[in-house]
């Protein structure tokens, strides 16, 4: 019933695709590279949806904390303020400083962009077969760690083309910070997929289905692991109080602040693609992923496709209402936040995972 | 209110420290010193020659009983025949303050640096100097601090004269100006 | 600058330019700092930006006339600036203000204290990262400034003092409208205070940061909340009574630590005490005139005074001589924040970036306070 409207989509794509080139008589191969450039464009669209929308969120959520209203004058509610300056900042000057070096103050943003929006091709949208996501990598979460680190690279080359002292030194913090967590990170997801016995997405959300009880969120030796994911993936997106390297009191801007335009758009689109993928993955990982929370004899009406969306949004919030509470740590004690609190926990949740899976308590490998 | 100037029991008793810190000041620096008394307020007021002030702040910031042992403030004067730089001492316990001042020419008006003394002389004179033409002998950093480094005169004499400057013209920017805009367009500087 | 280390691997300190535009120099302040990584070498405050001549100006015009000057160098306190000028002149004069008047310029000098703390707390809280004070302090603030405005006419710049007395008296109701600020604000003020002062981070952040002992405060001059916070109790109100200070009871805070979150601590019980100081003077507030007798044209006899008050930044001066005619012949303002920021490459050297900011930032300095 519920039938995948993601998976109906790429279909689609995919046979209008095959007709097309049997029509032409292309050859197969040219087919199937339309068929990924054309995946890849509908990923992109849902990207830029989604960050239009947690940027809307974030707007909303804050002017909420802060007692005001937030947008209100763009469209209802403000809804369409964030379009209005997506569009502004498309029509913006582009400007490199003067001793700048062109080719790398361009790529900076352009790969940081493109590294994170990778990782969404693996996300499983919704159930089906060949299930609904652009690619089934038995290795999901290992390219997207993978690939979003590449992001860093990015960072460094944006902050030290720039020609700036505060961006170069936003940069290195990034890339200081994120290298840290970035294990934190590997630590907790390490725990995920042992209880799975797998590094894919979507058996990773097989392994939670059935009822709410298995949701890896409410298996008790998962606990560490999910306190280690929420600090780490917090301070993966670079959000409050782990935003050092763009501490604005602090760096002005951080590596991007040289940056005007739409490069500057790349990487505030990067941020927010990559605060929604760690959300998402939040939610594949501890929440089931697109599974309905409702018990399996009730008939779920919603498609998967939307819980996986309200779950990873659930999360968003919880990460701008932490941002716009607390203040920002320093840079000193964030990597001995990282190193001597977070690396230890992460060994500590390793430990508890095995021992309930070896114990009989935990899935271990479907 | 009426009780405002005998309220502080301290002012009293600061005032008969300060007649003994005077007396003492007389004794030690006789000759040089021009003035030491103390005032309606109970502030000691202290005028000394350029050439003991180091050794006077030094007596009243060690030696006095009790002691002034900070500065708060410096700040110059321009009385046309001479300049005037004012030092405001103080006491943390009690807030009682004291004003030592010394004068000097208005050519070649040199002083001894009180840096060695009070950390506080350090931006306080280094802004005497650039608005009044005071130079500190042996000032570890006599840099101007307020205004530009290139810039020339000293703003706060009383015979300052404004430097050209397409923002500040001598004429009003009115076609016609009111009478009050005209009469203050030229500052008066000197008292008639 | 660059004295590199025989270390195996190259290093080059740098140089970066923190202001004249920069996100928290809280006014035109420019830094020029010196790192070692993000240690602190050396900073060097540049000033000056914002210097407005205001002992020049003050030569030009008449006693009355600059009252309306005073209101500008240190934005957030212009009341207690008029305050310090007035008495200076009054003092020229010998002219007393009736009783009335000195309730009512100590109760706008205490609210305008409340008002210049909040204004810190909302930066401060900017400064180390917490976005969401600043917007609820500013809110606080807005009932303040409504006062002001039912009082005064003005939000910011008053001209609200007269030599010997006031330019008119409360406007009716505003009693009921500070008691309902003194209902109101308490619970709020210890809302900011969960939000801010109890966080674990905010407390990582500040304290043991931007050290400045007694000793050193006192040698550079450095008054109020930040020689407060070094542990020594020195607060005009309390030690030379002024106003109507001798007639209300407050405690003057102190922490010994002398780090970012003993100044914080200071100012957010300075707030409090403030509060205590209001109820005291609207229960205490006399009837009468509010405008002693004055001559028109105002010619004080030749002298000098220097009179201080307690502004929100530490020790206020003000030097004022006349000669006779009826305009000031040299005046001389004690700006606290000149003197704080003096002690800040002091306060920074060794420390991190972030420390930097959090310590400048707990300096609540306030650029044309420092330029005059």
């Amino acid at each position: 019933m519920a039938s995948s409207l993601v998976h109906t989509i790429l279909s689609t794509i995919r046979i209008w695709a095959e007709n097309l080139a049997g029509r032409w008589g292309i050859p197969p191969l040219f087919v199937s590279i339309l068929a990924w450039i054309a995946a890849f464009v509908f990923v992109i669209v849902l990207v830029l949806l989604m960050v239009l929308l947690a940027v809307y969120l974030e707007r909303k959520v804050s002017g909420y904390i802060q007692s005001r209203l937030g947008p209100m004058r763009v469209g209802p509610i403000g809804l369409f303020q964030t379009p209005m300056d997506a569009l502004k900042i498309l029509s913006k000057e582009d400007i490199v400083p003067r001793g700048a070096d062109k080719i790398m103050h361009t790529i900076g943003p352009v790969f940081f962009f493109v590294a994170v929006v990778i990782g969404y091709v693996v996300i499983p949208w919704d159930h089906g077969a060949i299930a609904a996501r652009v690619v089934d990598l038995n290795i999901g979460i290992l390219l997207i760690v993978a690939v979003s680190s590449l992001g860093l690279l990015g960072i460094m080359v944006g902050g030290w083309g720039s020609n700036n002292k505060w961006s170069l030194l936003g940069a290195m913090r990034a890339v200081a910070q994120m290298i840290s967590y970035e294990v934190a990170l590997l630590l907790a997801i390490v725990c995920v997929v042992v209880q799975a016995g797998s590094m894919s997405l979507s058996v990773i959300t097989a392994d939670q289905s059935g009822t709410l009880l298995e949701w890896n969120i409410l298996r008790w030796w998962l606990w560490p692991a999910l306190l280690l994911y929420a600090i780490a993936s917090i301070a993966e997106s670079k959000r409050v109080p782990f935003d050092i390297p763009e501490a604005e009191s602090e760096l002005v801007a951080g590596y991007h602040t040289e940056y005007s335009g739409m490069k500057f758009g790349f990487f505030f689109l990067g941020e927010y693609a990559h605060l929604f993928i760690i959300a998402l993955i939040g939610a594949v990982l501890f929440l089931g992923g697109w599974q309905s929370p409702l018990p399996a004899s009730v008939a779920d009406p919603i498609p998967g496709f939307v819980w996986l969306m309200g779950k990873a949004l659930a999360i968003i919030v919880v990460t701008m209402w932490i941002r716009w509470t607390l203040p920002r740590l320093r840079v000193d004690q964030l990597m001995e936040f990282a190193w001597k609190g977070l690396v230890p926990l992460g060994f500590v949740a390793i430990m508890v995972t095995g021992l309930a899976v070896a114990l009989g308590l935990g899935g271990g490998g479907m | 209110m009426t009780d405002h100037e005998t309220t502080p029991a301290s002012t009293s008793a600061g005032g008969d420290n300060n007649a003994h810190i005077a007396q003492a000041l007389h004794q030690r620096f006789s000759d040089h010193l021009l003035r030491a008394e103390v005032d309606a307020v109970g502030t000691l007021q202290v005028a000394v020659d350029a050439g003991v002030l180091v050794e006077v702040c030094r007596f009243l910031s060690e030696e006095a009983q009790p002691p002034y042992p900070y500065l708060s403030d410096a700040f110059g004067a321009d009385y046309e025949d001479h300049l005037q730089v004012l030092y405001h001492l103080f006491r943390a316990e009690t807030g009682e303050g004291a004003l030592v001042r010394t004068d000097l020419p208005r050519e070649d008006a040199v002083l001894p640096t009180l840096t060695g003394l009070y950390n506080t002389a350090k931006w306080a004179e280094r802004e005497i100097a650039e608005m009044f033409g005071v130079t500190f002998e042996g000032h570890p950093d006599p840099r101007k601090l307020l205004l530009p480094d290139d810039w020339a005169g000293y703003p706060l004499r009383k015979d300052y004269q404004r430097p050209d400057h397409p923002y500040l013209r001598p004429e009003p920017l009115h076609e016609n100006p009111p009478a009050f805009l005209a009469g203050q367009a030229e500052p008066e500087v000197t008292e008639e | 600058m660059s004295e590199t280390a025989q270390a195996p691997l190259r290093t080059e300190d740098i140089t970066v330019n923190v202001g004249p535009q920069h996100p928290s120099t809280h006014g035109v302040l420019r830094f020029v700092v010196t790192l070692e990584g993000e240690t602190i070498r050396e900073c060097v405050p540049h000033i000056g930006y914002l210097h407005s001549s205001l002992e020049k100006i003050a030569e030009t015009l008449r006693f009355g006339q600059y009252i309306t000057n005073t209101d500008r160098f240190d934005y957030l306190n212009g009341l207690g600036n008029e305050l310090c000028y007035v008495q200076a002149v009054e003092r020229l004069l010998g002219v007393e203000p009736p009783p009335r008047t000195q309730f009512i310029r100590t109760l706008m000098a205490e609210l305008k204290r409340i008002s210049s703390h909040l204004v810190y707390l909302g930066t401060y809280g900017n400064d180390t990262g917490a976005v969401t004070v600043f917007l609820h302090a500013f809110r606080e603030r807005e009932l303040l400034m409504n006062m002001f405005e039912a009082v005064t006419g003005g939000r910011l710049l008053y001209n609200y003092l007269r030599i010997g007395g006031l330019r008119n008296d409360l406007p009716t109701g505003f009693d009921e409208q500070v008691c309902s600020f003194l209902e109101h604000f308490p619970p709020r003020l210890e809302e900011m205070n969960d939000l801010l002062t109890k966080n674990r981070i905010f407390i990582a952040r500040t304290r043991g940061v931007g050290l400045l002992t007694a000793e050193q405060a006192l040698s550079y001059g450095v008054t109020g909340p930040t020689l407060r916070g070094c542990g020594v109790s020195y607060d005009m109100r309390k030690l030379r009574p002024y106003a109507a200070y001798d007639q209300v009871e407050f405690d003057v805070p102190t922490f010994p630590e002398g780090d970012c979150l003993a100044r914080h601590l200071v100012r957010m019980e300075e707030m409090r005490q403030s509060l205590r100081i209001v109820r005291q003077l609207l229960d205490k507030m006399p009837d009468g005139e509010v405008q002693a007798d004055v001559p028109r044209r105002l010619k004080p006899e030749p002298g000098e005074v220097y009179e201080r008050v307690e502004s929100p930044r530490g020790e206020l001066g003000c030097y004022l001589v006349s000669d006779g005619s009826d305009k000031p012949y040299r005046m001389h303002w004690r700006g606290p924040s000149f003197y704080n920021l003096q002690a800040l490459p002091e306060m920074v050297r060794g420390g991190l970036v972030a420390d930097f900011i959090a310590t400048l930032g707990s300096l609540d300095p306030v650029a044309p306070d420092i330029d005059r």
